[in-house]
Order: structure tokens, then C-alpha cells, then sequence
């Protein structure tokens, strides 16, 4: 995920609250703080921007921690004693062991920063559109749940011996669940609890909007007060395969419960990765079979390329690889317009 | 702090970065079995067997035969032995890992087109 400080939420007791979940989650929250934590993310949307934001952080420096070395329990007294034979090593030495840092450091900036930047000045212009067309990221948690976690999505677990907790704190995620009748499967998303046993569920946070949408099993979808403490006079919606439930989020969260026909499940949950694999067909065909999965559009910006015929397996997310291995491979040129769309030319054709 | 003071500080954050490095463009090996056949059929096969995505200009293909491979190897040591003595070449996306084959004429298509940007 690409963060920067544009998206950075400019209430300073927000930043607070958001750093300081951000310290608790990652020591582990117990299941009082879990339901603090989840109210606090329902309470206003920034307060999710902010989270993302911190986590992202706090994962950055999860990367530098892994670079501490070690550390001794116990002192060396004569370590810079006169004759201390580490202390007598020449100034040559010290200058080689002086030197490496220096070159690790121009190394990695070499590395990070130089060659990232030659590859994408030229196809991938803005940010925004880059994050458009990164991979849609599949994780597997301890208990061999699956979850499919859309571009922007952020998702955090929190597992116990009663419960397999997650938080959708923003974006949308399909979820695969194992099968434990004993361990309840809740996602939380904005103050609204999603459960499942065994079962297999789309859930997407827009705004103040959830959506559910079920694929296999049944769940059960409540405000996340009556899911837990059993609250009467609230019936909590149980959702059958096809099943869609919007809820509109607010004092007094409002549910739509329909029914999606097969088609229209396809298109709702199109977003999902799949394999691709065709022999011997036009241009054209992959250029839609992409948009048909992906928010980027390929546009074909010469007709010589329409009939060009290829074959391959790609997955559908990877409209970045393919589109890199086109203009490195076969001849094309490719050019953003605007944030969601990139055009395809022959090179050729640029000199005409 | 150490006996060696503040070098190995730096050294050990260099030992990580070099093993890191050489992580990035580390393949695991992969048990593959295919045989020598048919190009069309054959690419699609890698594909399969070293769960690699691919793409390949089909008419470039054509009557062309790719060596046989059997044993355990990385993917990319796969494709080269395949190709060897074939008028395809390869060539890897360094981000996503796809492999795009073609006829080895391409690339001076490519030089036409390098020469194309230079003018503009």
C-alpha cells in the first residue's frame, strides 16, 4: 500500500488516539480493548484513514527493527583498555569497517530509490494510478481461513481461544472461512459484526456503507452490540447464499436485505483474482478480459494491435506485468490518460 | 556493544542486505517434467508446472519445438534449458515474475523502435 503524509488526518487528538492503538495493537489487545478499538473505528471514518496511516508506519518500522543487531547481557570492562588488542587495530582497519556502512547505505539507496524510479517514469505515471494496478493481495490465516483483501484493503486479526476476530478497517476483502463450529468467525467492519462458521463472504466498507455479500453458508449480520452482548428487540439478519445486505451506518444502522441473481454475483465479486489462460486470440480479447476485472482500463490506441494474436496465462490482477512485458517484449508503448486508463500503441506507429 | 564496538553494528545490517538482495532474485526449484514438443503446448506446460503466469506471440511459435526438461530446478534455468537452440527468447518481469517468449526476431523490431523514441 502507498501512504503519504496527503492522506495524513489533520485532527491532532485523532493522530493521538490512532498512535495509541496503533502501540496497543501491536502488543495485543485484550477482548475489552478489541471492543474499544472496533466502537473507536466505527465512530468516524477518519478514524480509519488515521489507523491505516499509523499501521503503515509501524510496519515501516517493523522493517528497520529487523535490521538491530544483538545485544550482550554482559559488559566487556577492558574493551577500549590500552592493549586491548581490538583497541590496537589499525586506522587501515578502521577504515574498511568505517567504509561498509557507507557502502551498504549508497547501495541501498542505489537499490530502492534508482532503478524503481527508471522503470516507472515512463508507463506508470501518478501514484494513485499505481496503486490502482497493484496485486490484490491473498493471506492465510493460522487457522487456514483465505481472504482475499481488494487493492487498499487493510485487515487485522485478532484470534482467540472463543473467537477468530478480524477488523476490516477499510476497503473490501472476501473471506473464505475454515470450518470450526466451536470458534466463531467475526469480521468487524465499522462497528457492525459480519459471523460465520464455515462459510465464504464478501464484505466491502465504502464511507458509511457496508455491504455483504454471501457465496456460500449462511451468516449472520448485526450491530456489533447486539452481536455480543445479546441486546433484545434486534433481529439480526441471517444471510443465505446470494444474499446481499447493505447497511447504512449511523445511531440507528439501517439493513437492505436482496437477492443477486448469478450474473450479477459474478460482477459484484469480479474483483477476485482468476487465471486467465487462452491460446491464440486477439489483442482485443485480452485487452477486455483485463478490463473486465480490473478499475485500470487497457485501451488500444492503434488498430494494428487489435488483431495481434497472443497466448498466455496471467492472472487479472496483473495488468502491471502485463503491460511492462508489452512495451519491453513486443514492441508497444504505454501511455497513462488520467488515473484509470492506459493506452497501448505499436511503437511503429509513432514514427508514422 | 561488543568486543568488535560499534563495526559489526554496520556489518550485520550489510550481511542482511546482501542476503536480501540475493533473496529478491532467488527462485526456489520446482520438480518439472516436460517433454520436447510443440512450442505452443510446451510454454503453456511450464506455465503449469512451475505455477508461472506467461505470454507468447503465437505465430512467432509456430513449427517451433522447445527442448525437453525433467528434474528439479528453478524456473527460469527451466525455460533457458528449453529454449536453447530455439529461435524464441525470454524475458522476465523483474516485479511480477511473468515470462514473455518470443521469436528472436523481436528484438530488432525493439532496436527499430529504440531507434524511434531516440528521434522524438
Amino acid at each position: 500500500m502507498k501512504m503519504s503524509a496527503d492522506n495524513f488526518p489533520e485532527n491532532p487528538e485523532t493522530e493521538r488516539k490512532a498512535a495509541d492503538w496503533t502501540m496497543r495493537i501491536d502488543r495485543g489487545l485484550s477482548a475489552e480493548e478489541q471492543d474499544a478499538y472496533s466502537q473507536w473505528l466505527a465512530e468516524d471514518p477518519s478514524h480509519r484513514e488515521a489507523i491505516a496511516l499509523y499501521r503503515w508506519g509501524w510496519d515501516e518500522f517493523d522493517r528497520l527493527a529487523g535490521l538491530q543487531t544483538t545485544h550482550h547481557a554482559e559488559v566487556d570492562p577492558d574493551l577500549l583498555a590500552p592493549g586491548n588488542r581490538f583497541a590496537r587495530k589499525s586506522r587501515l582497519i578502521k577504515a574498511v569497517f568505517a567504509a561498509i556502512p557507507l557502502a551498504a547505505a549508497i547501495a541501498i539507496v542505489a537499490t530502492v530509490f534508482w532503478p524503481d524510479h527508471v522503470q516507472r517514469e515512463t508507463p506508470f505515471a501518478s501514484k494513485a494510478a499505481i496503486e490502482l494496478i497493484a496485486r490484490i493481495e491473498q493471506k492465510t490465516l493460522d487457522d487456514g481461513s483465505v481472504i482475499e483483501l481488494n487493492r487498499g484493503a487493510i485487515l487485522e486479526a485478532h484470534y482467540t481461544p472463543e473467537f477468530r476476530r478480524v477488523t476490516l478497517v477499510r476497503g473490501e476483502a472476501n473471506f473464505e472461512v475454515a470450518k470450526d463450529p466451536n470458534r466463531p468467525f467475526v469480521v468487524n467492519v465499522a462497528g457492525v459484526d459480519v459471523r460465520a462458521v464455515g462459510t465464504q463472504f464478501n464484505v466491502r466498507l465504502t464511507g458509511d456503507t457496508v455491504d455483504v455479500i454471501v457465496s456460500e453458508g449462511i451468516v449472520s449480520v448485526s450491530p456489533k452490540e447486539q452481536s455480543l452482548k445479546g441486546v433484545a428487540g434486534f433481529e439480526a439478519p441471517l444471510l443465505e447464499v446470494g444474499h446481499r445486505a447493505v447497511m447504512k451506518l449511523g445511531d440507528t444502522p439501517r439493513f437492505d436485505v436482496t437477492v443477486l441473481s448469478a450474473i450479477e454475483m459474478d460482477r459484484e465479486l469480479g474483483w477476485q483474482p482468476r487465471l486467465m489462460d487462452f491460446d491464440d486470440v486477439p489483442m482485443s480479447e485480452i485487452v477486455a478480459a483485463f478490463n473486465r476485472s480490473n478499475e485500470v482500463q487497457l485501451v488500444l490506441g492503434d488498430a494494428d494491435l487489435e488483431g495481434m494474436r497472443l497466448s498466455y496465462s496471467l492472472w487479472s490482477d496483473n495488468v502491471e506485468g502485463f503491460v511492462r512485458l508489452m512495451e519491453s517484449s513486443f514492441g508497444m508503448r504505454a501511455e497513462w490518460r488520467g488515473n484509470t486508463e492506459i493506452v497501448l500503441r505499436d511503437i511503429r506507429s509513432l514514427s508514422r | 556493544m561488543n568486543r568488535f564496538g560499534m563495526s559489526n553494528r554496520f556489518i550485520l545490517p550489510f550481511v542482511i542486505y546482501l542476503f536480501a538482495l540475493s533473496a529478491c532474485n532467488y527462485q526456489g526449484e520446482i520438480s518439472l517434467s516436460i517433454p520436447e514438443g510443440q512450442a505452443s503446448y510446451t510454454l503453456k506446460e511450464f506455465s503449469k508446472q512451475a505455477n508461472v503466469e506467461i505470454v507468447f506471440n503465437t505465430p512467432s511459435v509456430v513449427d517451433v519445438r522447445t527442448n525437453a526438461v525433467v528434474g528439479n530446478m528453478a524456473p527460469i534455468a527451466a525455460i533457458e534449458l528449453m529454449l536453447v537452440g530455439t529461435p524464441l527468447v525470454f524475458e522476465r518481469d523483474p516485479e511480477t515474475g511473468v515470462f514473455a517468449v518470443t521469436s528472436n526476431q523481436i528484438p530488432d523490431a525493439a532496436k527499430d523502435a529504440d531507434s524511434v523514441l531516440k528521434k522524438q
